[in-house]
């Protein structure tokens, strides 16, 4: 068989690879107890990440997974700081709860976030489907490939804690330590997040099983953030809890015990603690597994089919289209506007992430108010103001999700339609994307802190996102949005050319944000000044966008040149 | 003595909420036949493919397929049917080659028989030159043959047929329907639901024709167009599936086209 022969099944290279194929060996026995077919396993994850890395390629995906992955970096050092700090209180084993928190927190909320999606891939149940292998089976290679990814993030989080851990404890238990820690915290995060779609698939049956999904996502992300943000504010509260006799037993606490275990200081409970914690951890991936019925993939099947059987129209219907009908001027724009909408509404995958990372900013920001008196409203207006930044990280990501990518067939449409004004028909579009996606994540960020917070301190929200609105306005058209119309042959540049402008929409709102603390600090009415001047600008930028023939700029299609025997020898001569 | 079928269905109902897909279907297909399952577009042929694949979760009634319920024993049966989707839906990064080793393995065929079954049916299919190509760059024909060299590769005892002709042109049509009989006559059944209706008459040895999840009729082309005169399938099936709104919905298409 030569380098060259295609009957050769894809074979992948590199770290994540390789994780996959030493995880697939690790749990080989517990997977095989739960019915997995080692040979099977092995196929799919080959599968599972050549795709990958073919996709990978061909769309140049990957600058969020590095943000990701410095931000791990970064919070590894944050491990070791906090244990330096803390170590004359607590004691030097700080390290490895810690340790832990870090790795699972970080390895969960990208899985939640941008991975949960990977355990019921829609390929695999139309594909794999008609083959004979078992729901567990499919479901623990998509497992163990979603965990590969997870482990790179573990390994960045475990870093510093690893390198500098000899110098928080004083001895070099950490260089063995750690990475366990960090294993369990990877374990867990991935066993847990398999194991509780596991579950709720058995729970509330395939037809509620997507919905389930996203409430049990978003109301995770809520409760773990908020969680962080509210109780250090309640002292008594965190003091209960500390003195409290589950404490020693429960992750991540009860890693502390590992420390006095290797030095044999440790009693048998001690002992019992950390022993049953790591065992715990590394049971939970099996286990997810083994809840895994044999209806697991039938019942997703049966809910497509029936989604399928009740698909809807592509007219639109409500306020989208009301909308679209005021803000548009001529028939150009209004397609544009139709096209973006209704890819709106079908970008599920996106709604989903948004509807967690809008979680995440309210848990993050929002919530961090609780418990506040109207006294504190200096404090309060400089969160309100870190939650504009996180708006417009959102509103990259709106922009760069939007822009039609996985819709390449698009091009087919609009190639077969007479060449209307392509400003217009992209005007059109960037204002169907504002209407679809960033009016209704504004509109849920304020009506929940309408709801969480007190009234004093709504116009400080509404002046955030009055500001977020007037950046998003400025930079729209900064983004590629031009590619299913007019370059539909190079449509798989767009990531990294849309890299510069959302790095400068991100810098712009954080140089807004110290120019409006700034405001904050200085005048005592400060939303009621931070707010005009927030609506100053989203009607300059509202003019701006709409200015004929205005500041979107359409590349225009390459003429393709006709490669037929006659035009070719005209060519040549 | 009497042959089991290999695929039954007995009172077969399927819900879609609170939309009633397939009313009591009651159908029994022998061995070694080729059955076309006609009817328009919703009227349940997919859903009745589904659920002899054990892509169902729920359904009333009895559904059997090689003597098995696709509920319990879904990996023993779909380990003997072929299945040709209605929408080719491939792993487009992969080779043709790759996707029909990753097939042989997943239904756990003998390497170096998968690989002279997979050369014979690219060569016949003529799609051996295409072997490292990757999927993404087939055409729509190009797909369907890869299908369903993929639903022949493991030797199937029943294919499950959903517009197998797709796509395909002149030459490759008129092989695909050779083949099917001469799998026929080697004891496969086939499951052919289509809406080429010209080819289910050349081809299949029974027809059956749903309405509204309901079956209109049953039995050989020759036998069904005796009793209703009509010249061909054709004019048998809008015979058996007329609502009596043709005229009106056409003069509604070319009122709004004047206007």
């Amino acid at each position: 068989m030569t380098s060259n022969d295609p009957w050769r099944l894809p074979t992948a290279r590199g770290f994540i690879a390789g994780c996959g194929r030493a995880l697939s060996a690790l749990f080989a026995p517990l997977l095989a107890a739960c019915g997995v077919r080692r040979d099977t396993l092995e196929t799919l994850l080959g599968l599972h990440y050549a795709l990958d890395q073919r996709r990978a390629g061909e769309s140049q995906l990957g600058w969020v997974q590095a943000l990701i992955g410095v931000a791990a970096f970064k919070s590894g050092l944050g491990v070791f700081v906090l244990t330096m700090v803390l170590r004359d209180f607590h004691g030097p084993d700080l390290l490895y709860p810690l340790c832990f928190a870090q790795t699972f927190a970080i390895c969960a909320l990208v899985l939640l976030n941008f991975h949960a999606d990977a355990l019921v891939d829609g390929d695999d149940l139309r594909i794999l489907g008609a083959t004979p292998v078992p729901a567990r089976t499919v479901y623990a290679a998509r497992a163990i490939f979603m965990g590969s990814h997870a482990a790179l993030l573990a390994l960045l989080c475990a870093l510093w804690p690893f390198a500098l851990g000899a110098v928080a404890t004083g001895d070099a238990w950490p260089l063995l330590l750690v990475p366990l820690v960090a294993a369990c915290g990877w374990a867990a995060a991935v066993g847990g997040v398999a194991l509780a779609h596991s579950l709720l698939l058995a729970l509330v049956g395939s037809r509620r099983y997507a919905s389930a999904a996203l409430v049990l996502r978003v109301a995770l992300v809520l409760v773990g953030l908020a969680s962080l943000q509210v109780l250090p504010r309640d002292p008594q509260l965190m003091q209960e809890l500390w003195r409290h006799p589950l404490r020693p037993w429960l992750p991540p606490a009860s890693f502390e015990a590992l420390g006095p275990l290797v030095r044999g200081e440790a009693g048998a409970a001690q002992l019992k603690a950390a022993l049953l914690s790591v065992a715990a951890c590394t049971l939970l991936l099996p286990l997810a597994v083994l809840a895994t019925s044999r209806r697991f993939l039938r019942g997703l099947q049966d809910a497509q089919s029936a989604k399928a059987a009740a698909q809807e129209g592509l007219d639109e219907r409500g306020w989208l289209a009301w909308l679209g009908d005021r803000l548009c001027r001529d028939s150009a724009e209004r397609a544009g506007y139709g096209y973006a909408s209704a890819l709106a509404r079908r970008e599920k995958p996106f709604l989903r992430q948004a509807l967690v990372m809008a979680a995440a900013i309210v848990a993050g920001t929002v919530l961090s108010f609780v418990g506040l008196r109207r006294g504190e409203a200096q404090a309060l207006g400089d969160a309100v103001l870190a939650g504009l930044v996180f708006t417009a990280v959102i509103g990259s990501g709106v922009i760069d999700v939007a822009r039609f990518s996985a819709t390449p067939m698009a091009r087919w449409i609009f190639a077969a339609a007479p060449r209307v004004d392509l400003v217009a028909l992209h005007r059109g579009a960037l204002l169907g994307v504002l209407a679809a996606f960033w009016l209704p994540l504004q509109a849920n960020i304020l009506v929940l802190c309408c709801l969480l917070l007190e009234p004093a301190q709504w116009p400080h929200v509404l002046a955030a996102l009055v500001c977020a609105s007037a950046l998003m306005l400025a930079w729209i058209d900064r983004f590629r949005f031009h590619l299913p119309f007019t370059e539909p042959f190079a449509w798989q540049d767009a990531s990294l050319r849309n890299l510069v402008p959302a790095l400068s929409l991100l810098g712009a709102t954080l140089s807004g944000t110290v120019a409006l603390a700034c405001a904050y600090w200085c005048l005592a009415w400060s939303p009621w000044v931070a707010l005009p001047l927030g609506a100053a600008g989203c009607i300059v930028g509202w003019r701006r966008l709409r200015s004929v023939p205005g500041p979107i700029s359409v590349a225009r299609t390459p003429a393709v040149p006709l490669h037929t025997p006659a035009a070719d020898a005209a060519r040549a001569k | 003595m009497s042959v089991a079928p290999a695929v039954e269905l007995r009172g077969f109902s399927k819900r879609y909420g609170d939309r009633l897909v397939i009313d009591r279907l009651d159908l029994a297909v022998q061995p070694g036949t080729i059955v076309g399952y006609l009817g328009r577009n919703g009227a349940g042929k997919s859903t009745t493919i589904k659920a002899l694949l054990g892509f169902l979760d729920s359904w009333e009634g009895e559904v059997r397929v090689l003597g098995l319920d696709p509920r319990v024993d879904a990996a023993a049966i779909k380990a003997r049917i072929g299945y040709v989707p209605e929408n080719a839906i491939l792993y487009e990064q992969l080779t043709v080659a790759e996707h029909l080793l990753l097939v042989a393995r997943l239904f756990e065929l003998d390497l170096v028989v998968a690989r002279r079954r997979a050369d014979a049916l690219l060569a016949g299919f003529d799609l051996a030159d295409r072997a490292g190509a990757r999927i993404a760059s087939l055409s729509k024909g190009m797909r369907q043959k890869l299908l369903l060299a993929s639903a022949l590769l493991h030797a199937p005892s029943v294919l499950l047929l959903d517009e197998p002709l797709s796509g395909l042109d002149a030459h490759a049509a008129v092989l695909v329907k050779k083949l099917l009989r001469a799998l026929a006559d080697r004891g496969c059944t086939v499951f052919y639901s289509s809406h080429a209706l010209d080819a289910v008459q050349q081809v299949c040895d029974r027809i059956v024709i749903l309405e509204a999840g309901r079956i209109v009729a049953e039995g050989g082309y020759e036998e069904l167009a005796r009793g209703s005169g009509a010249a061909n399938l054709e004019g048998l099936f809008t015979q058996l599936t007329d609502r009596g709104d043709e005229e009106t919905r056409l003069q509604r298409i070319l009122d709004g086209l004047a206007s």
